[in-house]
Parts: structure tokens; C-alpha cells; sequence
């Protein structure tokens, strides 16, 4: 049964690809090209090296992401929009033992240990410099996808978006997701009796499983984000020791790519408010002393400045 | 002279799979196996535990020496093999799983 589950847990980002393709077919589930990530100018810095860059001193630039503790994101209902959506669904599940083990997990559930990093499909757009990039004086990193979903720990999948009175497509993928879990429960089981001890197994398991899975569904009001995100949980990946960093205390576990080594970024644009021509070259040179010439750096199009 | 059902062959089809009405697909293990062979180029996949029941793949298989498979933790490998399966099975790939990959010791 173990095993089985922890299989499943692996599978999730697949899992829930191959049920948004087959609910919406001009759902596109793109796993290459960039993706995007909006940021502070002092994130950057932290990345290549601390407040103060001694490129010599610097062991490895740019090799790991921050993820956060998912009760700190931005859209507060985030985690409990997806428990909705999945407690909806399960009531179309047939009323046995694994499905009420399956109820019970969902209600058991807690977000604080699982960690979320995350990116957007769109590149230099106003409203995540505004959200995101320090409003206009941050950074954008553009990683590589394709390296990225091979490479990084955790599980990494684009949000499919929702909300009360339309959540048509949310519930669909949920029910399609609950189904195919209830299924391989199912085929896991021992027969032909299986003991309680198996069931409480189950419950306990899922509870571990459901985080990752509601962390896939979104407010509607989002979707201008085209949000792919990864998500970091003991039961993903193992558990890891948080730090905590201020705002006041944010819980977060440091990502990094397998085999190791620095993360995909392949440019750097500047936001609108510190694009100029002498910050862009003195990045450039902190990239190519710190041996990571291979970054682009370039300025944002938009004629932005914050007041 | 009409045959009794007896005596046909034993070969013959009484009816083909695909007018059962269900969506049983017999080739489905089959393309299990081979998306294991094409994310991880093994030598030899051991799939005697892999099972098929009710147009459902479901079980383990051992990966026998395979390099790629050996430098990869276990959601890594399931990301790779997931990668493969959805290429030959699209939607269907819900029919799949979850299979245990299992490594295998050269010795």
C-alpha cells in the first residue's frame, strides 16, 4: 500500500496535466519555453551572493529557490479553495470505506509544512511588476521550463483557475483526480479482507498527499497570472528542516535542481524603475565574474515609473 | 453443416474485443513497458508484477540496469516515466498506475 501511495504522490503533476487535457481540449500544458519569475532587486542579490557580492567568495550562485510556507501566499482562500473543491467532488465518489478515509484526510490536512515557488507564463507585464517585482524596481528572472520540471525538487504544475459559480472546469479535473486516486486505493488493497489498520493507513497517507493536490486549484480572479508553481512537501520529497525568514516569519525550505548544480535562469530583465544602462552593465559584470555569462540581461519595455 | 460451439476452433474470436462496449485496450501493458524502456533504456524491464485488470495497469516493474534510472530519486523517475507514458497514451494515461518503479541491484 506504501508503495502504491507513494507512487501516486510522485505521479500528481502528470496526474493532474493528463486530467485538465482531457476535461478542456484547448487546455495547453506547456513543458518548455520560459516561464517567469517577479521579484525584489535584494531577492537577486541574496541569490548571487548576500547584501554585498564577493564573486570569489561566492560558492554557488543562483542554485537554489526559496519556496514559502503556503499559508504566507497571496491569495488567502488558496489552500481552502481546493480543499472545497475536492470535498465537493468526493460526494460523486461510491459511499465505502476509501472514500470516507479519503473524507477524513481532507479535513486532516494542513498547509503550514508545504512550501510553494512560483512562476508566471507571462513575460514583462505591468501587473506582476506590480504584484511581484518590487512595483517596477525589481527584478524578472526567466528560467528555462523544461529544464526546470526535469530538474527541480518537488512537484511543479500550471493552476487551473476557479471560483464559485464557475468552477465548471475545477470541479471536472477534481473529479477526474479523486477518481483515479479512489481507484489505485482500490487496487492497492489486500484481499480478501482488509484489516482497519490499512484503512487508517490510507487516511494518514492522503493527508500528506492532499496539500499538493489543492495547491493546483485557483481563484478565477488570478488567471491573468498563468501561474506554474511547484510545490515542496515532506511528502513529495522528504522532510527538510524550514528556516524562517522576516515578514515577520515566514517558514520556507530551499529548493535545488538534481544533478546539482545552478538554476535554469537564462536572462534577468530589469523592472521599468531600474533599468538603466549602468545598472544593467554592473549586473552583467557581477553575472560573468561570478561565471554565469550565459544570463542575459535586459531592461523592461514598459514605460512605467512608480510614484 | 453448422458447427457446434465445441467444435470450432479454439481460435476463434467469438466476438472482437472492441464491440464488448467497454474500452479495454489489450496493448496498454504493453505500452507501459515500453515508455519504461524509453524513459530509462534498461536492459531488461521485469514486469511479472505488473498487472491488467478491467483495462487497468497497475503494479511494479523492475528496472534492470539502467544508468539514467540509478541517477535519479524516486520522483524524478516517476516525472520521466509519467513524461513517456502520457506520449503514447494521452488521456488514457488515467488507465495507468500508479506503478511502483523498482531499481534493482546489478550484484
Amino acid at each position: 500500500m506504501r508503495g502504491t501511495l507513494d507512487a501516486l504522490r510522485q505521479s500528481l503533476p502528470q496526474l493532474i496535466r493528463v486530467a485538465a487535457e482531457k476535461v478542456q481540449s484547448q487546455f495547453v500544458w506547456r513543458v518548455d519555453g520560459s516561464v517567469y519569475q517577479y521579484t525584489h532587486f535584494k531577492t537577486l542579490r541574496e541569490m548571487l551572493g548576500g547584501p554585498i557580492i564577493k564573486p570569489p567568495d561566492v560558492a554557488k550562485p543562483m542554485s537554489e529557490l526559496w519556496a514559502t510556507s503556503s499559508v504566507h501566499l497571496n491569495d488567502t482562500n488558496e489552500f481552502d479553495r481546493g480543499r472545497e473543491v475536492v470535498e465537493a467532488v468526493l460526494s460523486e465518489l461510491p459511499d465505502d470505506k476509501i472514500t470516507s478515509r479519503m473524507r477524513l484526510a481532507v479535513r486532516d490536512a494542513d498547509a503550514l509544512e508545504v512550501y510553494c515557488t512560483s512562476f508566471s507564463g507571462v513575460d514583462d507585464d505591468l501587473s506582476q511588476w506590480r504584484g511581484y517585482g518590487g512595483d517596477g524596481s525589481g527584478v524578472c528572472l526567466e528560467f528555462d521550463l523544461g529544464r526546470l520540471i526535469a530538474g527541480l525538487d518537488g512537484v511543479g504544475y500550471w493552476l487551473i483557475y476557479g471560483k464559485p459559480g464557475n468552477e465548471a472546469t475545477q470541479r471536472a479535473v477534481a473529479k477526474e483526480l479523486v477518481r483515479y486516486i479512489h481507484a489505485s486505493i482500490q487496487t492497492a488493497l489486500p484481499s480478501p479482507t482488509v484489516p482497519g489498520a490499512v484503512f487508517n493507513e490510507v487516511r494518514e497517507q492522503l493527508r500528506e498527499i492532499w496539500p499538493a493536490l489543492f495547491l493546483a486549484f485557483k481563484h478565477l480572479d488570478f488567471s491573468a497570472e498563468q501561474e506554474f508553481r511547484f510545490v515542496y512537501s515532506a511528502a513529495v520529497g522528504g522532510r527538510r528542516t524550514p528556516a524562517f525568514r522576516p515578514d515577520p516569519l515566514v517558514p520556507f525550505v530551499a529548493l535545488r535542481m538534481r544533478p546539482s548544480g545552478p538554476l535554469p535562469i537564462k536572462g534577468i530583465r530589469l523592472g521599468p524603475a531600474v533599468g538603466s544602462s549602468a545598472n544593467i552593465r554592473s549586473l552583467e559584470l557581477a553575472l560573468r565574474e561570478l561565471k554565469l555569462s550565459h544570463v542575459t540581461v535586459s531592461r523592461s519595455d514598459i514605460p512605467y515609473l512608480p510614484r | 453443416m453448422r458447427m457446434r460451439q465445441w467444435q470450432k476452433p479454439f481460435w476463434t474470436p467469438l466476438r472482437p474485443l472492441e464491440d464488448c462496449g467497454t474500452r479495454y485496450n489489450p496493448s496498454m501493458r504493453a505500452q507501459v513497458v515500453q515508455a519504461i524502456h524509453d524513459a530509462f533504456h534498461p536492459s531488461k524491464v521485469d514486469d511479472e508484477n505488473l498487472k491488467e485488470v478491467d483495462g487497468r495497469v497497475f503494479g511494479s516493474a523492475k528496472v534492470i540496469e539502467s544508468p539514467v534510472f540509478d541517477g535519479l530519486d524516486d520522483a524524478r523517475r516517476q516525472r520521466l516515466f509519467w513524461e513517456h507514458l502520457i506520449k503514447s497514451l494521452g488521456s488514457e494515461s488515467t488507465n495507468v498506475g500508479p506503478v511502483i518503479l523498482e531499481p534493482t541491484s546489478r550484484g
